[in-house]
């Protein structure tokens, strides 16, 4: 052993042991019997084995916030997906009589009784009214009863007083709302058109239009249902694009390394320093007429698959896949050559893995992490951006709809029909607010650094 | 010497110290029932492994201790005070005024806006706002010459950035030692600088002591840079004193397995060419989940059954030299038998 | 740093010259004669036009006219909106308006966002952290228009503080909305920004050895925190500009501003293409130059990046 090869001979100890203060009741006849290897294994409890992603997600439950809104974006994507087939309408279904209604109704009872008071006060209206001469022969009458005959001035005064009359202004207007204030009737939740009152009145079983309904009797509720998957669909779709070229782009770049990399590098920098919105918003526009005519009678896969989703909306990806990559390749490529530089990559390397099973193997899963959390955050900037072109009108097409869209087709009737813009204003906004916590939860979880 | 009599006083007192972190996870225990003396003009070692709670020991100190790590027992008396009741504002200015403390990387330690000069005067300044910042600036450059800077007066107005990573530390003891503090908390100074620069700053340190007769807390996982600077050492494992003694004790009678391990890992000039290096075995435990018995026993060539079920009480193994091993105690036990029978 | 300026001049000049030449291409996309209103214009306007931007020559003597053109400051004619009137002088005449609205919302939004993210920093894990963190992740989750859109509901109008038409008063508070709408989503940004980086700053060694020297606490997230945290809020600076100055589309179209963007938000309803592709060079150049300028506010703030070395 090592002790007998010692320089200087080690000082005898002294050794004193304050025996007031020791249990030795803690000591047994074994206790100073070499511990074996299996013992001395067994001391330390193993923690249980957690991997990655499971570590993770025990981060993310803690996250009070971030499962909150996940909760919340769990709802949304249901109400998205699953709602339009709860609700037995169809978006771009016009329901007829069912135009402009609100998001709340009266009862049959009470529009009955509003359409008796409006009869009334038109019944009134026409007795009231009276031409000229009625009035003349009328007030001649009175006269005649209370034993005088009317001046010419005076009968010229009455003549003239009932022309006005006759002509309006003299007496309130009376109307549904007018009637409905002062009858004091209470609304009820939902939207439904008198047709359909009446229709489940006689006991037919009516869905009714829980958002109220557009100024062509579309469902507001389905379209805001089909608006929010549209808006998540381009968000997911946009995100996965962005992936997969920024992820291809960055890997190389980073790999190779050298003059590739320097002018994949400027390449990057001046997409960078470009205004995507600008960019995005003259691509829409210019590509979007572009496929309109070319492929306004196309009838083969292609064709078909711009006439479902729309042109607008495919001009829209080619142009977000066109610029906002950047950050994913930028992300990518430094934690590539960062890794490039670590000891089990040089040995793969040494062991003769080829360059792709290296990007695969090797450098991918340690920056999972990273990826999935941009790729994530990903989808609420492209939903934002998403309506934000619809809103400016070069978005999802009619009769498709999108958040945006339906945003911007609200502000006609902004101040009869606020609740237009509400509602899908309002889940727009949660949904991004959600997908952004969500993100930020995700960031916070997966991490490493913060792992501790 | 005015202060003669002073001088067999304690400057640092540390009582059964325990610090503990509150993370999600669970409690963790980084410093677990530490107890030193500290002498002015002296020179004290702490030793241990990255993560050993080498470091937060120092910050209790200082009360530099960052959230979610807190005291949670013991005492730390510092020229008779209480530094654990000290209210925040008398922490801060206790701090840098009385005891100072310089950090493991110059690197980062100095903040990358601002000029040495600024960063200097700033610390003067902030213990006495009477001095002007002309006064300051003297004393500043006057330090900077002390720690061995030249061209003091255009290094005031460089960046961190524009200097080496040697020339910094010393920029950092100068702004240590420039309100000619009592006690100077080093933790791991040299660790990230060349072995060079090392030599350099370890010798600057002990000059600067001899001048300025301060006590000195060298936190380090470095044996080699104990020997050369120390007068006794603390060896700690895994939040825990596992022995303590002079300088000479420890090196050459260790009575500690980790310490023989430490000694063995570390590279001698003294020892015999043929002589190898051995790496401890094994890894820290888990500081999470720290078992009952004594911490180092699983990586232990000794280990006996009992060190796997407690922790071993301290024995005096000379003087000033106390040691935690159930292997002392034994002989302890043994020599005291055998003095009955005898 | 002469060299390092020269270089980023050069990149932002080939940037430029990068969205010149793809708005060229885009144009050669267009089906029909994007310069055309009409389906079919009399042959004399067709001469007109192939005399003026070579339509009859081959594409890269096209390009090159097109080119000569841009740098002549000759961004073609308006063709719906405003018939042949020059899209340069309109953007001339719209762009102070934009300009000033978007100038006092950017200020507002750095002010106040930098504020909030040092108070929410500072309070960190409290209760006034996370209201911050969720106000202003909410501001960066909702769209201008909802923003814009809400404080026109809500604020304007009759018997209420602020006018519905920019145009219909000349008094400061047709300016409040506009810049408050703008400037909120670029504020939440920069107060998230903020809190990061000073989180970040705050967590550095620095930060422990100002501790150690015994400064307040005051002093250390004044002095030596809140300059080191502000380096990164300085990056995202541009790019928020860029964000302001889109987003002036719609709220200038909210508000009924004058201003560039409305302007150009009615050129894309019209496809009035020279409008729509003029504006888009102008505004990505002043966007590019003003990145150009935000990065060279660098060397003022960090004394560490070193601006003759590459990178």
């Amino acid at each position: 052993m090592a002790e007998e090869k010692r320089v200087r001979p080690r000082k005898p100890f002294s050794l004193h042991l304050n025996e007031e203060a020791f249990d030795f009741g803690i000591l047994s006849g074994e206790s100073f019997a070499p511990a074996n290897q299996a013992e001395k294994e067994g001391f330390i409890p193993d923690r249980a084995p957690t991997s990655y992603w499971k570590d993770a997600w025990r981060r993310f439950r803690k996250n009070t916030v971030a499962m909150v809104a996940l909760t919340l974006l769990v709802l949304i994507i249901l109400f998205a997906f699953v709602g339009p087939m709860i609700v037995p309408y169809r978006y771009d279904q016009f329901n007829k009589g069912a135009e402009n209604l609100h998001p709340w109704h009266y009862s049959l009872e009470d529009l009955q009784l509003v359409d008796q008071r409006l009869d009334e006060a038109r019944e009134k209206a026409e007795q009231s009214k009276m031409t000229p001469e009625e009035a003349l022969a009328e007030a001649r009458a009175k006269a005649e009863a209370e034993g005088r005959k009317l001046s010419l001035m005076e009968e010229v005064n009455i003549k003239n007083q009932a022309k006005q009359a006759s002509v309006g202004d003299g007496e309130e207007q009376i109307t549904e709302e007018s009637v409905i204030k002062e009858l004091g009737l209470k609304t009820q939740p939902f939207g439904y058109s008198r047709a359909e009152l009446e229709r489940k009145a006689a006991g037919e079983k009516v869905f009714p239009h829980v958002f109220g309904t557009d100024g062509f009797g579309r469902d507001n509720m389905v379209r805001t249902m089909i608006g929010a998957r549209v808006s998540l669909l381009v968000g997911v779709c946009a995100a996965i694009l962005v992936l997969i070229i920024g992820a291809l782009y960055g890997s190389i770049s980073g790999y190779c390394g050298g003059t590739v990399d320097a002018v994949m590098q400027r390449i990057v920098e001046v997409i960078q320093s470009v205004p995507e919105v600008l960019v995005i918003l003259l691509i829409s526009v210019v590509l979007k007429e572009r496929f309109n005519e070319t492929l306004a009678n196309s009838t083969g896969v292609i064709g078909t698959l711009f006439h479902t989703v729309g042109t607008n909306v495919i001009a829209m990806f080619i142009a977000f896949g066109a610029l906002y990559w950047v950050t994913m390749s930028r992300i990518i490529r430094g934690q590539i050559l960062q890794l490039k530089q670590q000891e089990y990559v040089t040995a793969a390397r040494a062991l003769g893995a080829r360059g792709g099973r290296i990007i695969k193997k090797h450098l991918l899963p340690n920056c999972v992490g990273q990826i999935v959390t941009t790729t994530f955050l990903q989808i609420p900037s492209a939903i934002f951006l998403e309506s934000f072109l619809s809103y400016l009108g070069v978005g999802v097409d009619t009769p498709m709809t999108s958040l945006g869209s339906m945003c911007t087709d609200a502000l006609g009737g902004m101040t009869s029909y606020p609740e237009r813009l509400l509602f899908p204003a309002a889940l727009l906004s949660v949904m991004i607010l959600c997908l952004n916590l969500v993100g930020d939860g995700l960031r916070d979880a997966l991490d490493p650094k913060l792992k501790k | 010497m005015s202060e003669h009599t002073e001088q067999k006083e304690n400057l640092l007192e540390v009582r059964d110290l325990h610090v503990s972190f509150f993370t999600p996870a669970g409690e963790v225990k980084a410093v677990s029932g530490i107890s030193y003396d500290l002498k002015y003009d002296e020179v004290m070692g702490i030793v241990g492994e990255s993560g050993s709670g080498k470091s937060q020991e120092a910050y209790a100190i200082m009360g530099l201790l960052q959230s979610p790590g807190k005291v949670i027992g013991g005492s730390i008396t510092f020229e008779g005070e209480d530094v654990l009741s000290k209210s925040r504002t008398e922490m801060t200015a206790f701090r840098g005024s009385r005891a100072a403390m310089i950090f493991q990387n110059p690197m980062t330690s100095l903040n990358p806006v601002y000029t040495i000069g600024n960063q200097l005067i700033e610390a003067l300044r902030a213990h006495d706002k009477s001095i002007s910042k002309e006064e300051a600036g003297k004393r500043a450059m006057e330090m900077l010459t002390m720690v061995g800077i030249n061209n003091v007066q255009q290094r005031m107005k460089q960046y961190p950035h524009e200097l080496s990573g040697g020339m910094r530390q010393r920029v950092m003891i100068a702004m240590g030692l420039i309100c000619h503090p009592k006690l100077l908390i080093a933790d791991e100074p040299t660790t990230a600088l060349d072995v060079t620069i090392q030599a350099q700053i370890l010798e600057l340190m002990k000059s600067l002591q001899k001048q300025t007769h301060m006590g000195i807390i060298f936190i380090t996982h470095n044996l080699g840079v104990v020997a050369e600077i120390c007068d006794k050492v603390c060896v700690m494992y895994a939040g825990k004193m596992v022995e303590q003694g002079p300088v000479d004790d420890i090196f050459y009678s260790p009575a500690h397995p980790y310490t023989e391990g430490l000694l063995r890992s570390m590279p001698r000039v003294d020892a015999d060419s043929h002589e190898r290096l051995i790496p401890i075995e094994g890894t820290p435990v888990d500081m999470l989940n720290p078992p009952e018995g004594c911490p180092f026993a699983p990586r232990c060539p000794y280990a006996m059954k009992v060190c796997l079920q407690k922790m071993p009480p301290y024995v005096d193994v000379g003087e000033d030299h106390r040691s935690a091993c159930w292997l002392r105690v034994q002989e302890a036990l043994e020599k005291k038998e055998g003095k009955n029978d005898g | 740093m002469a060299k390092y300026i020269l270089k980023r001049v050069l990149m932002a000049l080939l940037t430029i010259f990068a969205i010149a030449s793809l708005t060229f291409f885009l144009m050669k996309a267009i089906p029909g004669n994007p310069f055309l209103s009409e389906k079919n214009p009399p042959q004399s306007v067709i001469d007109n036009l192939n005399a003026k931007y070579g339509l009859d020559k081959s594409v890269p003597e096209q390009y090159v006219m097109y080119m000569n053109n841009l740098i002549h400051g000759d961004l073609g004619v308006s063709i719906k909106t405003q018939k042949n009137y020059p899209v340069a002088r309109i953007i001339t005449e719209m762009f102070p308006t934009s300009a000033k609205i978007g100038a006092i919302a950017i200020s507002w939004a750095v002010i106040v966002g930098v504020l909030l993210g040092c108070i929410s920093a500072y309070y960190r894990g409290k209760a006034a952290d996370s209201a911050l963190r969720v106000v202003s992740t909410l501001g960066i989750s909702m769209p201008g228009f909802v923003v814009a859109t809400l404080l026109l509901l809500l604020l304007c109008g009759d018997g209420k503080p602020f006018p519905v038409l920019f145009t219909s008063t000349t008094s400061w508070r047709r300016y409040v909305l506009p810049c408050l709408a703008l400037g909120f989503y670029p504020m939440c940004y920069i107060a998230r920004q903020t809190r990061t980086s000073m989180l970040d700053a705050l967590g550095q060694e620095y930060i422990k050895t100002a501790r150690a020297k015994g400064l307040n606490t005051k002093r250390i997230v004044l002095k030596h925190a809140l300059r080191n945290a502000f380096i990164p809020v300085l990056t995202y600076l541009g790019p928020q500009i860029a964000f302001t100055l889109t987003g002036g589309f719609v709220v200038e179209k909210v508000f009924s501003i004058p201003g560039l963007g409305r302007y150009f938000v009615q050129a894309i309803t019209n496809r009035d293409y020279p409008v729509i592709m003029g504006t888009t060079i102008f505004l990505a150049s002043f966007v590019i130059i003003m990145n150009l300028i935000v990065d060279l506010l660098y060397k003022v703030v960090d004394p560490r990046i070193d601006l003759t070395k590459e990178g």
